[in-house]
């Protein structure tokens, strides 16, 4: 046993406040969490409007504190807070994304029925959800890798079953099952690691022995974040939950989970270069595994997406299908590589923000639940539907939107990193890529070619108002889209000397 | 002092019986039973190693899982709960409303 020294003591305690600072957003959220406890308290029918204004400023002022943390560490560079969390630009702009998302999945979800009377309960989960995304991409050690996943992934499984009716129900336990065993399995690898390596820190290495085991534990880590970006093979959850949750917890399901799982990827890349995946030498085979999921996402979530009738089960596949873009990004293992990815994941979040806010908007004002209900919808609402084309256009990856750049920007790091290596497996990363956004072309655009060369059947829907407030939320995000594609370098230059750990 | 080697030959079995019951069984509370012994695989390994660290960092993250285990539990049997309610059993072949 050894003695605690009051003296280190405090030094320890010194230690925790100087670094509190850094954590200070982090703070703001727990109390904002809190808070939302206490207004659930409140009868939710009168309060909604209250406590969603109440998360809402909670969620600004951390968006703002993240702006001054963003300036903060663009100056100092990376900083690691007691070998637990690493504090890096790559890291912050994540958070910041994550943080406006959530913010605008709150005012999405100001609609939903569902959520009269659960408002307060809903908002906690959804802040929780936010939390453990903030700290998985700041992870640098086992066990707050695990403990931030884990509190993404709980409060999704509750959130899922938010739309409270037989199919929820169904997406919520389907979830939960596939999602448990995905991180008791991640676990297990994780208790391989640290066993082999003594440490559960990142990057630490003591012993050299049992090679094997280790690359079994990291195979078994990398299950459980490729769970989370919902890459294949363990994307079988994602349709379901998909369709299931109602649809502003879809639009958040469908970034902020799976851009964290990226960045816990990029991350953990790094070590299992060093391990020796598969005992073969290192870089080429974890670029061969990385690489060849990337395809098998590419080629699995578009071709399942062609035949799919719902439409927020077509987007399920479609971001199966870009977690296999930001698989190939991960697999250039180059700055070019991270770069793109980050460029790819806030272009991904904002494209799909407008798409699942387009689909919510289709559902309470016309009741639209399947893709052939969109008929017509160009006579009734001519700008939304305008809006959705743009959309559709930007997600397949054409110009002139921002989703082409962000896919030219992938190709272009992944053509460096095969011009540097000659690995023949990133060229035909390459080819595949191309050749899928292609096959993209047919799903995405099934929608906006029912919107306006399909004829409407009855003509009793209403007209709809000439400005709504969303109509102009998901201009705003299309306006970004089109801007981003003329002017990259607006978004690009803030990546370019920034300092990444990963 | 048992060696290591058996600790971590129980740990495999035990994630192995827990593989095999998530993958055979049809009732989704034996199947978060499986999920359980997943898990407890996974301590019995960390409580083993931390044997050889200096720190005690193993047996913390024990202290974690078991909290987050429980945790996990809690929602995922409501969430059981729920389903029953809905469709009159547990049998995850008989739940099958999302598909395509």
């Amino acid at each position: 046993m050894k003695h605690i020294d009051i003296e280190s003591l405090g030094l320890k305690l010194e230690r925790i406040l100087t670094y509190g600072q850094y954590i200070l957003p982090e703070f703001l959220l727990v109390s904002g969490i809190l808070v939302a406890l206490l207004l659930a308290l409140l009868p939710a029918e009168k309060n909604r409007y209250l406590s969603s204004a109440i998360v809402l400023l909670v969620l600004v002022a951390v968006a703002v504190l993240y702006g001054f943390q963003w300036v903060d560490t663009y100056r100092t560079g990376v900083k690691s807070l007691l070998g637990m969390l690493r504090l890096h630009t790559a890291a912050v702009t994540l958070k910041l994304l994550f943080t406006l998302t959530t913010a605008a999945v709150v005012l999405l979800s100001l609609r939903l029925s569902s959520l009269r009377q659960y408002v307060g309960e809903y908002l906690v989960l959804l802040l929780t959800a936010l939390l453990g995304a903030v700290l998985m991409v700041m992870s640098s050690n086992l066990l707050m890798t695990y403990l931030s996943i884990e509190m993404v992934s709980i409060a999704s499984y509750a959130l899922t079953g938010f739309a409270f009716t037989k199919k929820s129900a169904e997406g919520g336990l389907k979830y939960i099952l596939f999602g448990a065993v995905a991180s008791g399995l991640m676990l297990y690898g994780m208790s391989l690691h640290y066993g082999l390596t003594g440490s559960l820190e990142l990057g630490f290495r003591a012993v050299s022995e049992g090679e094997l085991l280790l690359s079994f534990g990291s195979i078994l880590m990398l299950g459980g974040f490729l769970f989370k970006l919902a890459a294949v093979p363990f994307h079988v959850w994602a349709p379901d939950v998909y369709e299931a949750a109602p649809t502003p917890v879809t639009a958040f399901f469908s970034i902020v989970p799976k851009i964290a799982g990226m960045a816990v990827l990029v991350t953990y890349t790094r070590i299992f270069l060093e391990v020796d995946m598969l005992l073969l030498s290192g870089q080429e085979t974890v670029r061969t595994l990385l690489a060849t999921l990337a395809i098998l996402s590419l080629l699995l979530g578009n071709f399942s997406a062609i035949w799919q009738s719902d439409p927020k089960r077509l987007l399920a596949y479609s971001g199966i299908a870009h977690s296999g873009f930001l698989l190939a990004g991960i697999a250039a293992f180059s700055h070019l590589g991270i770069k793109s990815l980050l460029f790819y994941a806030v272009i991904y979040a904002i494209m799909n923000l407008a798409a699942f806010a387009l689909l919510h908007w289709a559902e309470y004002r016309y009741g639209i639940r399947r893709i052939e209900d969109f008929k017509g919808l160009s006579q009734k609402a001519p700008f939304g539907s305008l809006l959705l084309l743009v959309v559709m256009v930007a997600l397949t990856g054409l110009p002139p939107t921002a989703g082409f750049t962000a896919k030219l920007f992938v190709f272009m790091s992944l053509w460096d990193a095969y011009g540097q290596t000659g690995e023949s497996i990133l060229l035909w990363l390459l080819v595949f890529a191309l050749v899928n956004t292609l096959i993209a072309l047919f799903y995405y655009l099934k929608i906006p070619y029912f919107v306006y060369f399909k004829p409407m059947k009855d003509n009793g829907q209403a007209q709809e108002k000439p400005l709504s407030s969303l109509h102009m939320a998901v201009m705003v995000l299309v306006l970004f889209l089109l801007m981003l594609f003329f002017k990259p370098e607006w978004l690009m230059d803030f990546f370019n000397n920034a300092s990444f750990v990963f | 002092m048992i060696p290591i080697e058996h600790f971590v030959l129980l740990s495999a079995a035990l994630l192995c019986i827990g593989l095999l019951i998530v993958i055979i069984k049809k009732n989704a509370i034996v199947v978060l039973m499986g999920i359980e012994l997943i898990l407890n695989a996974s301590n019995i390994n960390l409580v083993a190693f931390a044997r050889y660290d200096p720190s005690i960092q193993g047996q913390l993250f024990t202290l974690f899982v078991i909290i987050v285990a429980a945790a996990e539990a809690a929602v995922a049997l409501a969430i059981v709960v729920r389903v029953y309610s809905y469709f009159k059993s547990s049998d995850l072949d008989r739940i099958k409303e999302l598909k395509g």
